[in-house]
């Protein structure tokens, strides 16, 4: 059983009509003229103002009446076995398949999760009627969620649209299925990137909060990891941020921050360095426990894509306001062995950076000066993630998926379109809850003539005809 | 078809209303309702004390040792007195069709039946306390004297059923049939008396309770303030809580009316107003 016209249901606040009208009635006093008094015993009245229902019976009929008519009101249809049957051999699909980043990048398995995505929507196609395959690059599926609604809302039996994505956080709102017309249904289906094996590192915590989140970006065949605390795994091509144990607590400050600046085109474009080049950018805060170390071991740099990365991170720190005042230094301009990357109003160096070997491979080294819940530092990672992975938008970065259990509660299950007026079924069940109210009705309407004539007939019981004509004969045997 | 009672009302001409209500009751009869003493032997009845002892069917007492009277078909004309309560409580319901409209019609037509046998018939009733009467007779233009005195009858006030019954009895100078057309409910105790003995006086008395559905059924749920048509004392009752005793009441009325009417040698009919009075009729008189 489906309601057509669920909003109808509102009109159950009518109930409170005749309860109030029962609840409430004050009875009115009329005077009759009458043969005689002698048969009215003397009574006391009852209240005039009746804090009890009165008459249940005629109330809960007029009740009755109005909750049959509001279901009436809601086109109630049965899905019978028949109808749902015809609903779905005449099943219509509009399957949407994410071709954003994320999807059209290859794994560690070595395939893009949109070929795996293609043949989900090729065997949901084959199952429905009718089908419509779109692949959607943009990353707002909210948008194409509806259009695909939009599709199918003139069209009769199941209506579906089925989604296939990653999933990536932020890539669907909860509201997707609202905006859908009424009775289109919405699967999700999930593809999951294949991780890559060489990047194992978990999400951080201190405590029960995650502080530190893995992010991975296969297109380019590295990992970007974000470690706060220092010391942790690392891997080729990865961004990695040394902390102070004490800056742990400002970690999430600083991913959003970088999330946002991330958000910005790169002023460098989408000009991607080359596969080739493993990059690996460490972010050395003040107060991290490797950080002299580190700089004693600093050379100057002496490759292609670190002057490259120098300069994205200078131009991020460029546009950084709102922390210190600060000057850009060129790219090559050096400090000792380093090369200034960022400096302060003042013309004092903020950031310097060099090259450094870690784990047995190369890497940048970037020394800040300022905290890690500084707009400058914020601005420092995003030059760095845009060095190792030019282009790639923000949410690329962050591979948490929606939970399963989310999507799960974001379906919504298809129902057949409503049946067409002119076709075999009618509009739909109302007309028999009509006839039930017509039905109430008219037992109402009895009820309301009886009134207080429990049975006539019971007055009459003197009567020896059925008129009440009665003749005795006074001179029986 | 039986007539509708209201249509029947409403036709001011009361002669018109009796010959109509007695045509309708004509259906189906063929036979004087009414039987007299005569030389004509009409059928027996069982003996009643008054009865004369001449009439008594002596080889009956002989053979079956009960006491049977010989009826006659009266050959010479016999008297008929209408009593009718013109008390106030007879005017109820409000309307054209009241109580004691359906009495007056009754009255009329059983007038209008006696005179069309060729029988005499009169007129007893109170007007404001005063007793007034038409003489038994018979004839048209005695037809149409009663027929205006019962048109210009209007109930009022309270009345006094024996002194009214007890004259009417007087009236008939020889046995006949006494018809008594009230509700009853004036003073219970005498009007049974004077009933009783007028039947004792050798007259063939009949009770014709006239009541409405309204006093039958009590159709009334609401508070009501109920004012005694004849007294003017009212009475404030929830209607809803009085039902029941009320039914009961006038239910046990009616049955003491009836059965004691029997015992008294009585007879005793119910008119509902409600009903066609020539289906009324016919049935009273068939009954007979």
């Amino acid at each position: 059983m489906i309601w057509l016209n669920p909003w109808a249901w509102l009109g159950l606040a009518a109930v409170a009509v005749p309860v109030l009208v029962h609840l409430l009635a004050r009875r009115t006093v009329t005077r009759l003229r009458f043969p005689t008094l002698r048969f009215i015993a003397v009574a006391r009245l009852l209240p005039a103002r009746r804090r009890r229902l009165s008459d249940v019976p005629l109330l809960l009929v007029r009740v009755a009446t109005i909750v049959v008519a509001a279901a009436a009101l809601a086109g109630p249809l049965l899905l019978t076995p028949g109808r749902r049957a015809a609903a779905e051999a005449a099943r219509s699909v509009a399957i949407l398949v994410d071709a954003s980043p994320s999807m059209t990048r290859a794994d560690a398995s070595g395939a893009a999760p949109i070929d795996r995505a293609r043949d989900a929507a090729a065997r949901a196609a084959a199952a429905a009627a009718m089908s419509r395959t779109t692949e959607v690059a943009a990353p707002d599926l909210d948008a194409a969620v509806r259009g695909a609604g939009a599709w199918l809302a003139d069209r009769g039996g199941l209506r579906e649209v089925i989604l296939i994505s990653d999933f990536q956080a932020g890539s669907l709102s909860a509201g997707a299925a609202d905006a859908l017309p009424t009775g289109i249904g919405l699967t999700l289906v999930p593809i999951h990137r294949t991780a890559p094996s060489t990047v194992d590192l978990p999400d951080l915590h201190r405590g029960a909060d995650t502080v530190a989140r893995h992010v991975s970006d296969a297109a380019v065949g590295r990992a970007v990891d974000w470690i706060v605390t220092a010391g942790a795994a690392t891997s080729p091509g990865a961004v990695v941020i040394r902390a102070a144990e004490a800056d742990g607590a400002r970690a999430a400050a600083l991913l959003a921050a970088v999330r946002a600046m991330t958000a910005v085109p790169s002023p460098m474009g989408d000009a991607a360095p080359s596969p080739a080049a493993a990059r690996r950018i460490v972010i050395v805060l003040p107060g991290a426990p490797d950080r002299d170390a580190l700089a004693g071991t600093a050379a100057a740099v002496d490759q292609p894509w670190m002057s490259d990365a120098i300069a994205r991170m200078a131009m991020a720190t460029a546009r950084v306001a709102g922390d210190a005042p600060m000057a850009t230094g060129p790219a090559d301009e050096a400090s000792g062995a380093m090369t200034i990357v960022a400096r302060d109003g003042a013309g004092a160096p903020l950031a310097e950076a060099g090259a450094v070997t870690v784990d047995g491979a190369p890497a940048l080294a970037v020394f800040t000066r300022t905290p890690a819940d500084a707009m400058t530092t914020a601005a420092l990672v995003a030059g760095a993630i845009d060095a190792v992975a030019p282009g790639v938008p923000a949410s690329e970065f962050e591979p948490a998926s929606i939970p399963r259990e989310t999507l799960e509660a974001w379906q919504r299950a298809p129902r057949p379109a409503p049946p067409r007026a002119d076709g075999p079924d009618g509009p739909s069940d109302a007309r028999w809850l009509w006839a039930v109210a017509l039905v109430l009705l008219a037992i109402e309407g009895w009820m309301r003539r009886r009134g207080g004539i429990d049975d006539a007939s019971a007055a009459l019981d003197v009567a020896g005809t059925d008129d009440g004509t009665e003749v005795t004969r006074g001179r029986v045997a | 078809m039986p007539l509708d009672p209201a249509a029947v009302a409403a036709i001011d001409d009361l002669e018109l209303s009796a010959r109509l209500v007695v045509e309708g009751l004509r259906t189906g009869t063929h036979r004087s309702p009414f039987h007299g003493f005569s030389a004509e032997f009409s059928q027996y009845r069982q003996y009643r004390p008054g009865d004369d002892l001449k009439h008594l069917d002596w080889k009956v007492l002989a053979r079956t040792d009960r006491l049977y009277t010989r009826q006659f078909r009266e050959t010479t004309s016999m008297g008929v007195m209408l009593v009718l309560d013109t008390s106030a409580s007879m005017d109820f319901p409000a309307g054209d069709l009241s109580k004691f409209r359906y009495a007056v019609i009754l009255a009329a037509a059983l007038a209008y039946l006696v005179v069309a046998q060729g029988d005499s018939v009169g007129l007893m009733t109170l007007d404001h306390d005063r007793l007034s009467y038409v003489p038994s007779r018979g004839g048209r233009p005695h037809l149409r004297r009663l027929l205006a005195l019962l048109s210009g009858l209007t109930p009022s006030g309270v009345w006094s059923p024996d002194r009214a019954i007890a004259r009417g009895a007087e009236l008939l100078r020889r046995r006949g049939v006494m018809l008594v057309i009230s509700d009853f409910y004036d003073a219970e105790d005498e009007t049974r008396r004077e009933l009783r003995r007028a039947a004792r006086r050798g007259h063939d008395v009949t009770m014709l309770q006239v009541l409405s559905r309204e006093e039958l059924a009590f159709p009334f749920t609401d508070d009501v303030e109920f004012e005694d048509a004849e007294t003017g004392t009212r009475r404030l009752v929830s209607a809803r809580a009085v039902v029941g005793a009320y039914r009961e009441a006038i239910g046990a009325f009616v049955d003491r009316c009836r059965d004691e009417a029997r015992r008294d040698g009585i007879d005793h009919a119910l008119f509902p107003i409600d009903v066609a009075p020539d289906q009324a009729l016919r049935r009273y008189l068939v009954a007979r």
